[in-house]
């Protein structure tokens, strides 16, 4: 079988508010442990760039904000691509996902594919539209005010009454007691992630997340279901476990089948005595990817095998009971390896064998 | 759920032996129609996972046999045989037991067991 292509990862952070590019490389690696992969990232101390296990990167390369623009993106693809010719690209961050849709005619001219959705069904899901996808999917959502400023959220928040959320356009969320703390929140909000705010009232309930692949044409290549049992302070599943609700795996079907979602994605509900409210769809892996990755259901390799239309591994139903529970390790670092990436923006291995050479090794 | 086992202790206790006594169900005791527990998982004899929402107790024995029981469709006038049975008291104890056991503000945890028709 023909070698893969070179399959360049984004997001590479643990810690307490993962993200999930760490877990996405160990899903790979564990169906193809010679794979070569390398890291795009942000942050010389993102903790994935010294993994030497699975989840290790045969080089890592400094890459600009999302924000610069598309032009810096595809300048800096060009220039890894003189030593890693990168084939595949999992982008595994929210914010770096709008490059990639102007960018999708230069990265098909040089043979790079992502796996990702229209733009149009991109934005259908994104947090301001969120309410109408609800309505075209026959889902619930929780009401939500868009509010470009501050007099909006104020008026949002005389509307829906206190607690409520304020979200920002992309990440993060502040719960809001009382108008006394809005200034304060919407603030530090639209400062890190600009406008709009999303304002939403709290719903009470578990919360559960489904992440899955989608073919593109309205169907599901596999996905798998959890309840979060233990979270972080930033709310993020510290443990989950798996479920099997028919009435929730409806409503992912549906969702999906309404906007024909293509590639990774992730869907947040919260489950009340109301039943389930969609909370949030974020369009690539969550950080626990490798969790159903290690129960047969390795939704990152299958990735990579429908990009490359090469023969599918089997992807099993994640089983009810099935759980999982995160555990921090401390990596071993050189500061050699930090300047390395910090001067040159580029760390290779640092031995003369890659790390997909070892892995291959250990078998 | 200690009702019963108490019953049965005290029975025990009394009578050096474990007597098995027989009585009619009380007429003005309503019989529910069994609910569907099958999303509902018995693990260990004392933990129930249910499978849809995620959520899972830790029960007492005797909890984990009348779920048990509903879990395989038994009506409840034949649970509360089997449980007079298995417990070796009154079936008259047994029926309370029962119903106290459906009547139990902390079952209402347990998705479907109060989903009964009368």
């Amino acid at each position: 079988m023909r070698k893969l292509p070179v399959i360049a990862v984004s997001g590479l952070h643990r810690g307490d508010n993962p993200q999930p590019g760490s877990a996405v490389i160990r899903s790979i690696r564990r169906l193809y442990p010679s794979a070569t992969i390398v890291g795009l990232s942000y942050d010389p101390l993102e903790s994935g760039l010294y993994s030497a296990d699975l989840a290790v990167v045969d080089a890592s390369f400094s890459m600009q904000f999302p924000g610069v623009g598309a032009k810096a993106l595809i300048d800096r693809l060009d220039e890894i691509r003189q030593t890693y010719p990168i084939g595949i690209i999992i982008p595994c961050l929210d914010a770096e996902i709008p490059n990639y849709f102007v960018l999708s005619q230069q990265l098909w001219r040089r043979k790079i594919r992502t796996m990702l959705p229209t733009a149009q069904s991109f934005e259908r899901r994104s947090k301001d539209r969120l309410a109408q996808l609800g309505l075209d999917a026959g889902v619930a959502v929780p009401r939500t005010i868009v509010a470009p400023d501050l007099a909006a959220v104020y008026r949002a928040g005389d509307l829906l009454g206190y607690p409520l959320f304020l979200k920002g356009r992309l990440y993060e969320a502040r719960k809001v007691s009382s108008p006394a703390e809005v200034a304060g929140a919407f603030q530090s909000l639209i400062s890190v992630w600009g406008g709009p705010v999303m304002v939403q009232e709290p719903v009470a309930g578990e919360e559960y997340d489904v992440a899955g692949v989608g073919d593109g044409h309205g169907d599901i290549i596999g996905s798998c279901a959890i309840r979060k049992m233990m979270l972080t302070n930033s709310g993020k599943a510290n443990a989950g476990i798996v479920v099997t609700d028919p009435g929730l795996r409806a409503q992912v079907a549906r969702i999906i089948k309404v906007l024909q979602w293509n590639g990774p994605f992730e869907l947040e509900f919260i489950r009340g005595g109301f039943g389930y409210a969609l909370i949030e769809m974020n369009p690539r892996f969550p950080a626990w990817i490798d969790f159903p990755s290690q129960i047969g259901c390795n939704l990152p390799a299958r990735l990579i095998e429908l990009a490359e239309a090469r023969p599918t591994s089997a992807l099993k139903a994640c089983e009810a009971g099935r759980m999982f529970v995160r555990h921090s390790v401390d990596l071993v670092g050189d500061i050699s390896e930090l300047a390395e990436l910090s001067v040159t923006g580029t760390r290779a291995s640092n031995s003369a064998a890659t790390a997909s050479d070892k892995l291959g090794a250990r078998g | 759920m200690a009702l019963a086992e108490q019953s049965a202790q005290k029975t025990a206790k009394t009578n050096g032996t474990a007597k098995k006594v027989r009585s009619k169900p009380a007429a003005n005791v309503r019989m529910p129609i069994v609910a569907d527990l099958s999303n509902l998982r018995i693990l260990k004899d004392r933990f129930v996972l249910d499978v849809h929402s995620g959520t899972f107790h830790r029960v007492s024995e005797t909890a984990a046999f009348i779920l048990c029981e509903l879990k395989h469709r038994t009506p409840i006038a034949e649970l509360v045989i089997h449980y007079a049975n298995r417990y070796e008291i009154s079936r008259a104890i047994a029926e309370r037991d029962v119903e106290l056991f459906l009547n139990d503000p902390s079952v209402s945890g347990l998705p479907d067991v109060r989903r009964c028709a009368s």
